[in-house]
């Protein structure tokens, strides 16, 4: 319970610091390139970084919409499970005798 | 045909299409070894040994761009290409839309990488760093990765799996970024934006295609990989979603600080420098994820080759972003710029990060692929000592030498006395080369050694899973 409480904090940390943190030095960026453009200062450059940002952004957008639209968020946690869960069923179903991390060992354990 | 897949039956598509990785595995490997080969003539040149000495075709400018272009587009996309090909039909239980797609866009990129290798030597390279791709090969590599984007994506959306892994976030980002870049470095200042705009759209392209293209594709692929083989789930999903939006978000656009002190206005590359240094905020997420995933099974580094090829590689992503973000400094950059620092820093990240990444995924998808089980454990454990040890020795010698030459240039010595003082840096580097030479030979000849075993161990040629078409 305590590490899960924990795992939380940190969790919740990290999503503040990345917006805080490299969302305001991204948007410092972004507003200075935007000043190139009304500087009239190295022409082209700001409103080629500005515009191949925006059209960079729109499948990521729409992925985001799609997923939230589709349910995919609902357990943020459950994918991780699932994909061991993916990986014996795959390999129950293919007949394979081995799976991902029983190919090699190496080093001391070399055999 | 080898037989490595069981043949799938009347009305069905196997679910991985593992002779269309096994493939691109074998193309990575071949370009690797061109790509050593090629970095180690340009490394004798700096010892006045170079072995092409007056053929034009084989100067040393060229084949140091066939060095960085095949180590890029050849040795890293062919493996990210095999890894995304065997994650994303297990992640997504759909196959790939179409296989004979897949083969399509397999000889489409051997060609592109064939042209530019014969474009670059011929003189055709654009003079665009990473972005030396010759013109007319430039609308062939848009329509295979088009191609490839649409490949990759449909069983993405097709999937029905209620949540979306973490990897899958990270490929569609790559996807919906790398087209993009490609065509902003490699059309835009060539064609359009010339002088320091260009220039700076330049240094946009070479950081975007590390940051948009290697770095979400190879994150990917490790968050995929690493819990599978420490048969543990990550950490924290959530953690993985922050950094993966983190960096969809903040991380375009970076590449400015690759020209500080530059006729680029003084405001703007403040604005990079900042924004470089805050992200590094995503960078940590992926750090502590990893680690938090290897807490308790620690022992995985030493027994399975693999792990340890992914733990090495992420030590090594820790030191370069902890360097990255006083390196993009001016009082940094004032010393280490134009010096042999920044090609330390550049194999740190693309070769001990990425490359040793790509290293642990060949230890798994091989034998996998082939349906035979390592032939030679122990040279593959010599190899990643001498890989280890070539890569350790070769980023510190040429960080040393970075200083010597900043400091020398800095003190307004003469140029040639920079240069005789980097003589012996360089001749470490050939040395350390030559030690990452090895190690890949006996890697390769590994790879050769396992193909070439029967493969009469039962199961082991079983792999493939059917699905209903």
């Amino acid at each position: 319970m305590k590490e899960r409480s924990v795992r939380g904090l940190i969790i919740v940390g990290f999503a503040v610091a990345v917006l805080v943190v490299a969302g305001l030095g991204f948007a410092y960026k972004m507003s200075e390139f935007a000043v190139t453009i009304m500087k009239d200062e190295i022409e082209g450059f700001g409103a080629v970084a500005i515009s191949i940002y925006l059209v960079g952004m729109v499948p990521i957008l729409f992925f985001t919409l799609w997923a939230i639209a589709t349910g995919r968020f609902r357990d943020i946690e459950h994918p991780k499970y699932r994909l061991l869960e993916l990986d014996d069923e795959i390999e129950r179903g293919g007949g394979v005798s081995y799976r991902v991390g029983a190919t090699v060992a190496g080093g001391r354990g070399a055999r | 045909m080898t037989p490595t897949t069981i043949p799938a039956s009347a009305g069905t598509r196997h679910l991985v299409n593992l002779a269309l990785v096994r493939w691109h595995l074998t193309a990575s490997a071949v370009c690797y070894a061109v790509s050593l080969l090629a970095g180690l003539a340009y490394a004798f040149q700096f010892n006045n040994l170079y072995p092409f000495a007056g053929i034009e075709f084989l100067s040393p400018g060229r084949v140091r761009m066939v060095h960085t272009n095949i180590a890029a587009y050849g040795f890293i996309a062919n493996a990210f290409i095999a890894g995304l090909l065997f994650a994303i039909p297990r992640l997504t239980k759909r196959p790939i839309l179409s296989d004979a797609l897949g083969w399509v866009i397999f000889w489409a990129w051997q060609l592109v990488l064939t042209l530019t290798v014969i474009g670059v030597l011929a003189g055709f390279g654009q003079a665009i760093e990473w972005g030396e791709t010759p013109v007319f090969v430039d609308p062939l590599v848009l329509v295979g990765l088009v191609l490839l984007v649409v490949n990759m994506t449909v069983p993405i959306l097709q999937s029905t799996e209620q949540g979306l892994y973490v990897s899958l976030w990270y490929f569609l980002a790559a996807f919906a970024w790398t087209g993009l870049v490609y065509f902003m470095g490699n059309y835009l200042p060539q064609f359009w934006i010339p002088g320091t705009a260009g220039a700076a759209i330049t240094g946009l392209f070479i950081h975007d295609l590390v940051g948009l293209f290697v770095t979400p594709i190879g994150w990917g692929l490790m968050y995929f990989f690493v819990p599978l083989l420490l048969r543990k789930p990550i950490w924290s999903h959530a953690l993985s979603l922050i950094g993966f939006w983190g960096l969809a978000f903040f991380y375009p656009m970076q590449g400015v600080h690759h020209f500080l002190f530059s006729p680029i206005p003084m405001y703007a590359q403040y604005g990079a420098i900042v924004a470089t240094i805050a992200v590094e905020i995503v960078v940590l997420t992926v750090i502590v994820n990893f680690f938090g995933t290897l807490h308790g099974r620690a022992d995985a580094i030493r027994g399975n080759l693999a792990v340890r090829w992914f733990f090495t590689g992420i030590i090594f992503y820790a030191i370069t972003c902890f360097q990255c973000a006083f390196q993009v400094t001016l009082t940094f950059q004032k010393i280490i710029h134009f010096t042999d620092w920044v090609v330390g820093h550049a194999h740190m990240v693309m070769y001990g990060v990425f490359g040793f990444w790509i290293m642990g995924m060949f230890i798994e998808l091989w034998p996998r692929c082939i349906g035979r089980p390592w032939a030679t454990p122990r040279l593959l454990t010599a190899h990643y000592w001498l890989t280890f040890v070539g890569i350790v020795i070769m980023v510190l010698d040429l960080t040393a030498a970075g200083l010597v030459q900043g400091f020398s240039w800095a003190g307004l010595s003469h140029w040639g006395e920079s240069v005789v003082a980097s003589m012996p840096f360089w001749w470490v580097r050939t040395v350390a080369g030559l030690i990452i030479i090895a190690g890949q030979g006996l890697f390769l000849y590994s790879m050769w050694a396992t193909a070439r075993r029967p493969a009469t161990e039962p199961g082991m040629v079983r792999i493939g899973t059917p699905v209903e078409a």
